[in-house]
């Protein structure tokens, strides 16, 4: 559903993406996983037609997104980092709004079915500011869902929500999952990235340093950690395949160590050599 | 020409603009410009001038000025505001419409808006003046004056860089413009040089075509002059949308 080859794309001299290639299937999650500024915003924005890309492909379904702009941009919706509510428009007018632009049939219907669904039926005359951060939130992954869109992208999905509010948005995507979406996410959180991706790349000054499942990579680094201070007072981890080797590890050492699962984060610091937040 | 999509951009527009119109304050001070313009150039110096028939020459000078102010102010301020700051620009760039969709639905919501505009000093001046002023190439320089304006607004909205940077614009071109371009006097007032500049201006032409009762020589070189601007201006505003890119 969504395939990006060889892109490379630079801010005057400044090279933001370089030689980026994935793929995202239908009903698949993928992650870009890394910290602020490491191009995955960039990856969204050409995939959907807002940055033109210096060279490379971003297709969708099969068609380029610059060759093809307007058939492209029927099939996807995005979820953006930002608040894009229009502020002076109330709840159910943003979603008339977004209805007809996207040419839906019949919005009242869905747009009240939407509402209940999340939980924003009692907000529908009330202004967006008059709403929660989390609300808000909701109401914008709401626009996306009005229609099943084949392919969605949603930038730091989560960005700022409590965890309560996070895991009920990680429940509405599953669901968007489940109708056969192709979901490409980014993210900085971690636990996101394990709970919800099928695949994740991890982007890194504008490179994909790897590019597996969560649990392939973490198997690849070794899937049991072993965490000491040496006599400097320096952090050392090392990552082992068993919890056998682990416990080994732990007797030879003086001081105490700690053993713990191998998370994406050390993955993660394992390539980067920084902490991803 | 595929246009799907611009009457939703168009309405939204319009009902942001509406939710704006219920609050008193912004009618009034609308309104309190032109109308000062109107008492002190009109009332107070035209009279003290001698120009015989002066509010007759000032009002549709005031209703153009007015419409220019109005479509290019709110047609900026709404996509340099919903693109440097709620981002809403981008996302009905994202959407399946087309660029001349989206240019399509500014450029009415500009002329609705300024129109609107328009209307308030009309209810005004209409109280001052007893003959009819406005012949057919008056409502032809309205839709030009708008038109033009309109697009000049979505591309200064697009590429300024910061929203305090719309207020260069029209410290150094829309206000000298409104001044020198025979709003409030005759541009045969001006020295020869000066004239030719001021000639330039596209609101000097709305302002000639709109006081014309009849089609004249003079009106058809200003509809011309007016048709130009609004086609050159539309299409860079087209291509502006169309490469946007960020």
């Amino acid at each position: 559903m969504i395939k990006v080859e060889k892109l490379y794309h630079s801010y005057g001299t400044k090279e933001v993406l370089k030689d980026i290639n994935f793929e995202v299937k239908a009903g698949e999650v993928f992650g870009l996983l890394g910290p602020n500024g490491m191009g995955k915003t960039t990856t969204i924005k050409i995939l959907t037609g807002l940055t033109h890309q210096t060279s490379g492909s971003a297709l969708i379904c099969g068609m380029s997104v610059m060759e093809h702009p307007l058939e492209v941009k029927r099939l996807f919706r995005t979820l953006t980092q930002e608040n894009t509510l229009d502020r002076d428009l109330s709840v159910e007018e943003n979603l008339y709004i977004w209805a007809m632009l996207y040419g839906i049939d019949s919005p009242s219907s869905i747009i009240s079915e939407i509402l209940n669904k999340m939980e924003l039926s009692d907000h529908a005359k009330a202004f967006p500011s008059k709403l929660s951060g989390g609300q808000q939130r909701r109401l914008m992954l709401a626009r996306t869902m009005m229609d099943d869109p084949k392919v969605l992208f949603l930038d730091e999905p989560s960005l700022g929500l409590d965890p309560q509010i996070r895991r009920a948005m990680w429940e509405n995507i599953r669901e968007i999952k489940a109708k056969g979406s192709a979901i490409l996410l980014t993210t900085h959180y971690i636990e996101e990235a394990e709970q919800l991706c099928d695949r994740v790349g991890i982007l890194y000054q504008g490179r994909i340093m790897a590019l597996d499942t969560p649990s392939a990579l973490i198997h690849a680094l070794g899937e049991w950690s072993c965490v000491w201070f040496d006599e400097k007072g320096k952090e050392v981890i090392s990552h082992v395949l068993s919890h056998q080797e682990a416990q080994t590890i732990a007797q030879r050492q003086m001081g105490e160590v700690i053993v713990r699962k191998t998370t994406l984060e050390d993955v993660f610091l394992n390539l980067t050599g920084r902490a991803i937040a | 020409m595929n246009i799907t999509g611009w009457y939703a951009l168009y309405l939204r527009e319009i009902w942001i603009f509406k939710k704006r119109l219920f609050k008193l304050s912004y009618v009034l001070s609308s309104m309190v410009t032109p109308i000062i313009y109107l008492l002190t150039f009109g009332l107070g110096l035209g009279q003290g001038m001698g120009y015989d028939g002066y509010l007759a020459f000032l009002l549709p000078g005031l209703v153009m000025m007015s419409g220019m102010n109005n479509a290019y102010t709110w047609v900026c301020s709404s996509i340099n505001i919903g693109r440097l700051m709620h981002k809403s620009f981008q996302m009905h760039l994202m959407a399946p419409v087309t660029s001349k969709a989206i240019l399509i639905a500014h450029l009415f919501s500009g002329i609705t808006k300024g129109a609107f505009g328009m209307f308030l000093i009309l209810v005004v001046g209409i109280f001052f003046i007893q003959e009819s002023l406005f012949y057919s190439p008056f409502w032809v320089a309205m839709v030009l004056n708008l038109t033009l304006f309109s697009a000049l607004g979505i591309i200064v909205g697009i590429i300024v860089k910061s929203h305090e940077e719309t207020a260069t614009w029209s410290n150094f071109i829309m206000t000298p413009m409104a001044f020198f371009s025979g709003t409030f006097f005759p541009i045969d007032h001006y020295p020869t040089i000066i004239k030719w500049i001021i000639y330039c201006t596209p609101l000097t032409h709305a302002n000639i075509l709109a006081r014309k009762t009849l089609w004249d020589e003079q009106a058809w070189i200003s509809c011309v002059i007016l048709l130009c601007y609004t086609i050159i201006l539309v299409g860079i505003a087209n291509y502006r949308i169309k490469t946007y890119s960020e």
